[in-house]
Formats: C-alpha cells, structure tokens, sequence
C-alpha cells in the first residue's frame, strides 16, 4: 500500500516539475533523485542481508564492489563538472 | 526553497532510516566485513546519482546567475566527493582483508578493526549525501 502511494506521489511530483519555479524544480529534481536512490540503497541492503544469511562464497565477496571503479569515476565527473563554475 | 530541500532530506534520512541492516545478519567478523563493504557500496550507488543531478542542478542555476543556490549545489557535491575520496580506498582495503582472513593472513581483530574503519567511513559519506 506504501508504495502504491509513494509511486503516485512521485508520478505527481514529476507532472509538476514544469510548473514549478526552475530553482524549486530543480529542489524536487533533486528530491526525487535522493528517493529513488534510497530505494535502491534498501535493495542492495537486502541483498547483502541475503548474502550474509546463506553465508557469502569468495565468488560473492570478489563480486561485492564491482560498480566501484565506474562510481567512483562518475563521482570525480560529478566534481570537475562542478569546479570550472565560476 | 530552502524549507522544500530540507523536507526532502528528511525523507531521504526517513527512507534510509528504515532500510535493512546488514550488521545484524553478520556473526562472523567476515560477515561484520562483509556487511561494511556492502553498506559501503550502497551509499556509494546513491551518492552517484545524487552527486549527478545536484551536478545538474549547480549548472542550471549558474547559467540562470543564481550564483548563491550553484555554490550550494557545488559545496554539496564537492562535500560528497570528498567523503567518496576517503571511504572508497578503505573499502577496497576491507575487501582485501576479507580475503586474506579467509586465506588465514589476517586475524579476526584486524579484520573487525578495518570493517570499523569502513563503517565510520561510510557513516560519514552517508552524512554528507543527506545534508544537501
């Protein structure tokens, strides 16, 4: 029920974006993006927890991570991006 | 403005603050590590696209010459990347240390004493993405 509710709050969030003023949409841009990534954060929690339960091989351990190199360099692109702003 | 973002970040702490706990499905101290790279991991997934659009957002504002909300799109990804800086390395040092306590290289102690490095570290890249 929850998520029903929070996926039409997000769908109405959205259809407002062009209505808004562009540094309050850019706020709810912002807003959304920290809610999708919460979400995604709890999945990836989960699968941890599953991971941990059934007792993780060296395979899964080798595997934990592996996005690391290409977040790390979308990080770093995120903060050059940033710093040639005047 | 100000008041919309705050809201919002209490609700990215709410959200975060009801998510799973992989500490307490660990009883080994490589489950312990374990449990501290995979949290570390998930704060580092949702530090990229929150760091990615606030990067958007400062962009936007400077072209708009709201200088005042770019610089505080920048302060936050800069804030973001300098706790990424600190905690990825360590993460990668607990990842190897997993393996070198299950090679028997590295005792338990040692092992723990590095997952709790990891977790102070992830705890601060966690802060610094919620306090846009």
């Amino acid at each position: 029920m929850f998520e029903m509710w929070k996926m039409f709050g997000l769908s109405l969030a959205r259809a407002a974006l062009p209505l808004l003023p562009a540094a309050a949409a850019r706020a709810v841009k912002l807003g959304l993006v920290f809610i999708d990534a919460g979400t995604q954060a709890r999945a990836e929690l989960q699968a941890v927890c599953d991971m941990l339960d059934r007792g993780a091989t060296d395979a899964e351990v080798d595997a934990l991570m592996s996005q690391h190199g290409v977040n790390t360099d979308a990080i770093e692109a995120a903060r050059a991006r940033v710093e040639v702003l005047p | 403005m100000k008041r919309f973002t705050s809201l919002m970040s209490c609700l990215a702490v709410m959200l975060s603050a009801c998510a799973v706990n992989p500490f307490d499905h660990a009883t080994t101290p490589d489950g312990y590590a374990i449990a501290a790279v995979g949290s570390y991991d998930a704060a580092e997934s949702a530090a990229v696209k929150a760091v990615n659009q606030a990067a958007e957002n400062a962009e936007e504002a400077s072209a708009q010459g709201a200088k005042d909300e770019a610089d505080a799109y920048k302060a936050f990804v800069l804030a973001v990347s300098n706790a990424q800086r600190i905690a990825g390395p360590i993460a990668e040092a607990t990842k190897q240390a997993i393996k070198d306590y299950r090679a028997g290289i590295v005792s338990g102690d040692a092992l723990t004493a590095q997952a709790d490095a990891l977790k102070s570290a992830t705890d601060d890249l966690k802060s610094a993405t919620e306090k846009q």
